[in-house]
């Protein structure tokens, strides 16, 4: 055979081969967006390690971790935003895949009276069990980083929305405190969360007082501390911590969840008790 | 017959190779060490051996294709022995498979030697052999094999540390495509979309080789999810070799 | 009419440069032939091209221009590279591998049946003199021993044409001797050489026709009979003066030194030999000798060089 011949039947063989192989690959692209549950195990050395060995580069380390929770996050989270999700939706395939998941909703709204209103409208726990290692991963986040505020409360407010993992929750807002003693927002979603979901008004005015002794406090924490010595209408104060949440939070899910809420809020408010 | 005598004479040569054999021990050591690092898994202590032993696996086969497959081309080079062997009625397309098969075969034997520690260390955890584990060590042994064939091509014209280079990057690229197609799936509005697809296309996507996720946690993975990863393997590496073929047959042997 | 073994017309080899550099010539427009039977020594300094070109007919470089016909035969065809022995410059051998071993291999990339391998490795050891080191690994090995199993490999398909690159010139002088024999044997046996070496005085003793090459143009080629027969040089004559007195009438007309007791003539014309002798005789002087001297190989070559 001529060199040319051999080269001509050479360059077939790759192009066979590359139209194969971009068939397999679509092939088990495919197959991989059906699957909504994916469990791949996230492997990482504990924070401290990972900081040390981010030498420097912390804060480069730390902005890819964080970009690592936020994509494990998107790509697991049951949101009408997650293709996954919606591929599943689709193939019907949701329903088997998420049987092998933990779903049953937390119980721990000690407020009979939020407990009526606030689960359904804003808490979602629709993710709970799908999303289990974000907070090792959010802890490892702000072991690199401390003073990446915005982790403590994607962990302490958005996600607890969906999954309901209080304690890991509290965990995280608790340790963004002790790292950024002069941050107000962390105290004051601790704050909340003492208030809507364990039901302890009191430790959640400490966490109010606590917010707003640190500079550039937001102007509605001091009303709310007001409300909560008070302790007047629950419904109120509630309403104006949803408020202030609302005015301090731009992701577009969240506010969409406690405005409508918040119109629930108003509305039985109104209506004659 | 020529192409197994090139064959036989790498595995010989390979097989004894003292780089080899102490990467090797190195692998094995990992994975007897994964008995104690419990804590290094997101609190999923009953599976971090497996994932911990099949990743020695996987890194061993970097290594070894930095090491040697890079130095398989280059020392017969340097050596001069290639001339020898190419004088004679022995076509090159001929040379370079059997060096690729010779080296193909110490790879067999050794991921062999790591997948019976493995075992035997799970079987010291666990009371039990998981022969599930088996598939996702078929594909670590097809991944090694397509970034050792990613060697040999550097290597047959680029100097030894660019060869390397190129090497790692090509690993590192191959398992963040998927990083990159979940990128483009959640966010079909950014901008250079089409980059990113054409990119996430050509490469070679090491995520196809990596069922260590299903086995290790016994998921039931699609029967065509094995095939078709070790197709996508094995095409991908015949791919490599025709392009090594290629560019060894006009290669100027100074 | 013997057959044409080697054939080569217009061979050019440019390496093209690096970044940025200018394209090196290797060999420019060759012309060469080679004779069944011959012995061609292929000469020339380091860097002339004499590599190049063999490596050119064995196909691990490819040509820019030209043409090389082996047997009658291009390089492409299998059936004209298995008649054919290669030994490369100093070649470097498996080490992990042994004699025997070593040479299994090549008569299996030559597709040797088995039962010809096993009678070949040891016929080849026997020629190159290491019957009894076949089970030795090669890394073990001296320079010589290396390149006389270097020639065992190039002998072991019973090539019709032997193509070495400098065979001799890691060699101590036993060593070369040794090979010289092994190469004259080999022409006895009716094959073809072709070598290429900087060492004048073995291509002397073997070649039947050089080449020099200089600078990647072969410059000069011929049957060594008649490049340097046809020189005659002078005719030393050597004698001791009668009484440790020469006569100065006598010597006028001739070049000379004297050396010790003795003188020594030299004679540019072969006619003036007789009158010297007579004038010798006649003096009662004792001659010593009378020695025509051939141009060497050496004088040959360094005047094409030189210029």
């Amino acid at each position: 055979m001529t060199y040319r011949r051999f080269n001509a039947v050479l360059t077939a063989l790759l192009v066979m081969l590359a139209l194969g192989m971009h068939g397999l690959q679509r092939a088990l692209d495919a197959h991989r967006s059906l699957r909504f549950v994916d469990r791949t195990p996230v492997f990482l050395p504990n924070g401290k390690l990972l900081r040390w060995m981010s030498m420097g580069y912390s804060g480069l380390v730390g902005d890819w971790l964080w970009m690592r929770s936020v994509l494990y996050y998107g790509r697991r989270a049951i949101d009408d935003e997650n293709p996954y999700y919606t591929f599943a939706e689709k193939r019907n395939t949701l329903e088997y895949e998420m049987r092998t998941v933990r779903r049953d909703a937390p119980e721990f709204f000690r407020n009979p009276r939020i407990s009526n209103v606030l689960p359904p409208g804003l808490f979602a726990f629709q993710s709970r069990g799908l999303v289990e290692d974000i907070y090792p991963l959010l802890d490892r986040v702000t072991t690199v980083d401390p003073h990446f505020i915005f982790p403590y409360i994607f962990g302490g407010l958005y996600i607890l929305m969906d999954t309901g993992d209080l304690d890991d929750a509290e965990a995280l807002l608790k340790k963004g405190l002790r790292q950024n003693p002069d941050s107000w927002q962390i105290p004051f979603y601790l704050g909340w969360i003492s208030w809507a979901y364990r039901g302890d008004p009191a430790r959640s005015r400490e966490y109010m007082i606590q917010a707003v002794g640190t500079p550039g406090c937001a102007s509605f924490v001091y009303d709310l501390l007001g409300g909560v010595t008070r302790e007047a209408n629950q419904e109120a104060v509630t309403r104006s911590y949803l408020r202030g949440i609302l005015e301090s939070t731009d992701n577009p899910e969240i506010r969409k969840r406690i405005e409508s809420v918040l119109k629930k809020l108003e509305s039985a408010d109104a209506a004659p008790k | 017959m020529r192409l197994w005598a090139v064959a036989s004479n790498t595995f010989k040569e390979t097989i004894r190779n003292r780089v080899l054999v102490n990467i090797l021990l190195f692998a094995i050591a990992l994975i007897l060490i994964s008995l104690v690092v419990g804590e290094w898994s997101l609190g999923h202590q009953s599976k971090v051996i497996k994932d911990f032993g099949l990743a020695a696996m996987s890194l061993f086969g970097l290594l070894i294709a930095i090491f040697i497959g890079i130095r398989l081309m280059v020392q017969e080079m340097e050596q001069r022995t290639v001339y020898l062997i190419l004088s004679k009625p022995i076509r090159r397309w001929e040379f370079v498979l059997g060096k690729y098969l010779g080296l193909a075969c110490t790879l067999a034997l050794n991921v062999l030697l790591m997948s019976v520690t493995l075992w035997a260390v799970v079987l010291v955890q666990e009371g039990r052999i998981d022969f599930g584990l088996a598939p996702a060590i078929l594909l670590i042994y097809m991944e090694i094999g397509l970034i050792v064939a990613f060697a040999l091509l550097f290597s047959t014209f680029t100097s030894p540390t660019l060869s390397a280079l190129f090497t790692l990057i090509i690993f590192v690229i191959g398992h963040t495509t998927s990083f990159l197609r979940d990128f483009i799936l959640l966010y079909p509005d950014k901008p250079l979309l089409w980059l990113f697809k054409a990119i996430y296309t050509v490469m070679p996507n090491l995520e196809n080789l990596n069922i260590k996720m299903a086995a290790v946690q016994h998921l039931a993975t699609p029967p065509h999810a094995v095939l078709f990863g070790f197709l996508y393997g094995l095409g991908y590496i015949a791919f490599v070799l025709i392009l090594t073929v290629m560019v060894f047959e006009k290669k100027d042997l100074k | 009419m013997p057959k044409t073994v080697i054939q080569i017309e217009g061979l050019t080899k440019i390496y093209k440069g690096e970044l940025g550099q200018k394209p090196v010539i290797g060999i420019e427009a060759l012309d060469l032939d080679v004779r069944e039977g011959e012995v061609f020594a292929f000469l020339g300094p380091n860097g002339a091209g004499k590599t190049t070109t063999i490596k050119l007919m064995t196909r691990l470089l490819f040509p820019t221009k030209g043409n090389i016909l082996i047997m009658g035969l291009p390089l492409t065809s299998r059936d004209a590279m298995r008649r054919v022995g290669y030994l490369p410059e100093q070649p470097n051998l498996y080490g992990y591998l042994t004699g025997g071993e070593f040479l299994d291999f090549i008569a299996r990339i030559f597709d040797l049946p088995s039962d010809r391998r096993k009678r070949r490795i040891p016929e080849v050891l026997g020629l190159v003199g290491l019957s009894d080191q076949a089970g030795r690994a090669i890394r073990t090995f001296s320079r010589g021993m290396m390149q006389r199993l270097g020639l065992a490999q190039a002998l072991i398909n019973d090539p019709d044409l032997l193509i070495l690159d400098e065979p001799m010139s890691a060699l101590d002088p036993i060593g070369r001797k040794d090979f010289r024999d092994i190469i004259l044997g080999l022409k006895k046996a009716g094959k073809t050489l072709f070598f290429s070496s900087h060492i004048l005085s073995d291509a002397e003793l073997v070649a039947d026709r050089i080449g020099i090459l200089k600078k990647g143009r072969l410059v000069q080629t011929g049957r060594l009979d008649d490049l340097m027969g046809s020189r005659t040089g002078t005719i030393e004559v050597t004698f001791i003066p009668n009484k440790g007195r020469p006569s100065k009438s006598a010597l006028q007309s001739y070049d000379f030194e004297t050396q010790g007791r003795k003188i020594l003539v030299r004679l540019e014309r072969e006619d003036d030999l007789p009158s010297l002798l007579r004038g010798i005789t006649r003096a009662g002087a004792k001659l010593v000798s009378v020695i025509p001297q051939r141009k060497s190989l050496e004088d040959i070559f360094m005047a094409e060089i030189g210029r």
